[in-house]
Formats: C-alpha cells, sequence, structure tokens
C-alpha cells in the first residue's frame, strides 16, 4: 500500500508546473574559450527537472551574442533547473544545475564560462601523505582555470559538507596556485600554505606531506 | 467567484420582485456571443513577442436598473509566440479572461443603440509547451473602458460591434525594475463582432 501512495505521489509530483510564472529572473554568463576569447553563437539550453516532456526540452534555448554574452529571462523554476550547452565545436558538455536560491535580486550572473575541447585539459591528482601524524588536513583549494562537467550551484550544494576533493581537471599551459590548511590536534592552529605549479601538456601529479 | 455570481443573482432577484412597483426595473436578459480581436501596443512583452490572435469573446446581463446593467463576462484568445528569447519558446499562451462589466443603454432609434460600458476582471495567462501541458501560470488584472453597438434584427436577435481600450496589470510579478515594466502591464485595444440575444 505504501509502494503504491509513493508512486501516486511520485507521478502527482511529475505532473507539477516546473516554472513560477509570477517570478521572472534572470541568468546571464560570458563565454569563452580555453584562451579566454569570447565565443559567439554558443546554443544553450535551460531546462526545468519537471518538464513534461523531452520535446518541450527548446522551451528555453539562446545563444550567445557576437560578444560572447548568453543572457536568459526565465520565469523562475520551482525545483532545480540546468543550463546545458549544445555540443558543437568538439566543446565538452557541461551542465549548471540552479534553483532559486542561486539568484540575488532576481539575477545570476554566472561570471566566465570556459568551454573546453578535449585536448585542451589535462589532469591533476593530489596524493595525501599524512606522514607527521600530528596534522589534519581541512581544506584544499586548486586555483586554476579548471573543467567540471557538472557545477552544482543550488542550496542542496551550498549548505552540504564539503569533501576534500583530491581530482581536478585544468586547462594545459597554465600556472596555478594549490592552496591548502592544515589543523594541528593538539593546540588546534591552522596552517595555509600555497604551492605555485605549472600544469604542462601531461597529466600533473603532486603529493601534499604534512 | 461562485458565490459573488450568486450574491449578484439574489441581489438582481430582489430588484425583480420589486419590479412591479418600481418600473425602471426591467427583467431584460441579455447575451452577448462573438470573436474578439485584441491589439496590444506600446513597449512590452504582449505587444512586441505574442502575436495577435482571434478569440472568443461572451457576457450575460440580466436586468436593466434605470437604464444601467450589471453583468459578467468572459473571454478567451491563445497567442503565438514571436520572439522565442524573450521569456520562453512556449507552444502558445492562453489568456482566460473573467470579468464583471456595468453598461448604460442609449437607444438611438428603433434599431441602434449605443452600450457605453467599464469592466473589471482577472485574467489567467497560461504559458503551455509545445507538446506537454501548462509549464507556467500567471494572473493579470484588467480594466476595460468602451462601448458596443447594436443593431435589433429582431426582437429576439441583434448584431453588435465592439470597441474597448484595456489595461491590464500584474500586482503580484516578481522582478528586477525593468522586467516588471515589460512583463507586467499592458495595455491593448479590443475589437468585437458578434450577435446578441435578447
Amino acid at each position: 500500500m505504501k509502494k503504491v501512495l509513493f508512486l501516486f505521489l511520485g507521478i502527482l509530483a511529475s505532473c507539477g508546473i516546473p516554472y513560477d510564472g509570477e517570478t521572472i529572473v534572470t541568468l546571464e554568463a560570458s563565454i569563452k574559450n580555453a584562451s579566454g576569447e569570447p565565443l559567439p553563437f554558443q546554443i544553450a539550453t535551460v531546462s526545468g527537472s519537471a518538464d513534461f516532456d523531452y520535446s518541450d526540452f527548446g522551451i528555453y534555448r539562446n545563444e550567445s551574442n557576437a560578444l560572447g554574452i548568453l543572457k536568459f529571462e526565465l520565469f523562475s523554476p520551482k525545483n532545480r533547473a540546468y543550463l546545458q550547452f549544445e555540443n558543437s565545436n568538439n566543446f565538452l558538455p557541461l551542465s549548471i544545475a540552479f534553483d532559486k536560491s542561486s539568484f540575488e535580486m532576481f539575477h545570476l550572473n554566472l561570471g566566465v564560462i570556459t568551454l573546453f575541447q578535449p585536448n585542451e585539459i589535462e589532469s591533476f591528482n593530489i596524493t595525501l601523505n599524512p606522514a607527521s601524524g600530528t596534522s589534519n588536513l581541512i581544506s584544499i583549494d586548486v586555483q586554476a582555470i579548471k573543467y567540471e562537467s557538472y557545477v552544482n550551484l543550488t542550496d542542496e550544494m551550498n549548505n552540504a559538507n564539503p569533501e576534500l576533493n583530491l581530482s581536478y581537471t585544468l586547462k594545459k599551459n597554465q600556472n596555478f596556485n594549490l592552496n591548502y590548511q592544515t589543523q594541528n590536534n593538539f593546540t588546534g592552529a591552522i596552517s595555509s600554505f600555497s604551492i605555485p605549479l605549472t600544469m604542462e601538456n601531461s597529466a600533473l601529479e603532486y603529493t601534499i606531506t604534512y | 467567484m461562485k458565490k459573488l455570481l450568486l450574491f449578484a443573482l439574489l441581489f438582481l432577484g430582489s430588484f425583480i420582485n420589486g419590479q412591479e412597483k418600481k418600473s425602471v426595473i426591467e427583467f431584460k436578459p441579455i447575451y452577448r456571443f462573438g470573436f474578439h480581436r485584441p491589439v496590444a501596443f506600446g513597449d512590452n512583452y504582449f505587444a512586441k513577442d505574442l502575436s495577435p490572435a482571434f478569440g472568443l469573446h461572451s457576457n450575460l446581463s440580466l436586468v436593466q436598473v434605470y437604464k444601467f446593467r450589471l453583468g459578467f463576462g468572459y473571454d478567451f484568445q491563445s497567442h503565438n509566440v514571436k520572439n522565442p528569447t524573450s521569456i520562453g519558446n512556449f507552444g502558445s499562451v492562453n489568456f482566460n479572461q473573467w470579468y464583471w462589466m456595468l453598461e448604460y443603454t442609449i437607444p438611438i432609434d428603433n434599431q441602434w443603440q449605443i452600450n457605453p460600458n467599464v469592466s473589471y476582471g482577472e485574467t489567467k495567462v497560461n504559458y503551455r509547451g509545445r507538446n506537454s501541458g501548462t509549464l507556467a501560470k500567471q494572473s493579470l488584472e484588467e480594466i476595460r473602458l468602451g462601448g458596443y453597438a447594436t443593431y435589433y434584427l429582431n426582437r429576439s436577435f441583434s448584431i453588435y460591434g465592439g470597441l474597448h481600450f484595456s489595461h491590464f496589470f500584474n500586482a503580484d510579478l516578481k522582478a528586477s525594475p525593468e522586467n516588471k515594466d515589460y512583463f507586467g502591464s499592458g495595455n491593448k485595444i479590443i475589437f468585437t463582432i458578434g450577435i446578441e440575444i435578447h
């Protein structure tokens, strides 16, 4: 009986109206290639998670202008929605999840979105070496031009406990900084480190010893 | 809405009961049914990004009091999206309008009559997908000023033409100031034609 009830509730939820017609929001981004040049005429779509039919995928479909600026005026999604780029010119897929909470004053500026081709990126992996036994690694921040196929800007992501990410995909041929913090188990003192690194044409590995 | 309608009918019924004493109150039901063509204008979404459309127009009033009539009506029209990049490439944008109308009767001669009127109502706007149901809903308030010119064919039937100015707005729209201006209000001229049953 419970299963039937959950199935019924699930069907009801999927039949919901995906957009709030009484709220209009603006989504904006600057689309660039790996060299930092504006990418005009890149087609992107926004779709609500409760769209009735895949053939309605193009309700929100727009392309970047001559300066690479992509702009959507849209009814605010009631649940999670996705900005996705149509696969063109061999650029790698990219999806950005957002919801009502992602907007401030009805506006969400995603800044620069870099579209990469497969030959423009390489992997960067971090290995942990807790040699001292007296400290914990508490944060890692890779300040580089990165490729992420999925970016989550929803409330759910903001409230989640960040896990230490040890694998990245970075643009080739760039200098970047690896920042990390350790905390002494006995004193609670936090130490910050910034390591300048260079990503060349092949995969890169770095070991953090603490 | 149903309660309002019931109240209006009871209210009018109480007048009709007193008809023997007051001859100014007459039970003269009028039902108009026809087509309308709203033409939105100005710098707003409804004028610039939706294609004009024909729709259905109807209203009903039951009694005449000192040549005044209180009636209610329903209009419908379905628009296509002209600019798909504006607020969405919807399959259709449907307007369902319910309104109350106060009109005055000015007889010209035995066959012609003019009915200036004012109306106020609510418009439910449904933004529909191309292959699915409603994807977004909106409510507008609408004020109309205008009138009908009626030509009597016989005791039971007339033909009428109407011309109205309409201002509509969405007081509940949440958006940036510029989007509130663009998407939240508009004006239109409404042409109507149809038959009137007495």
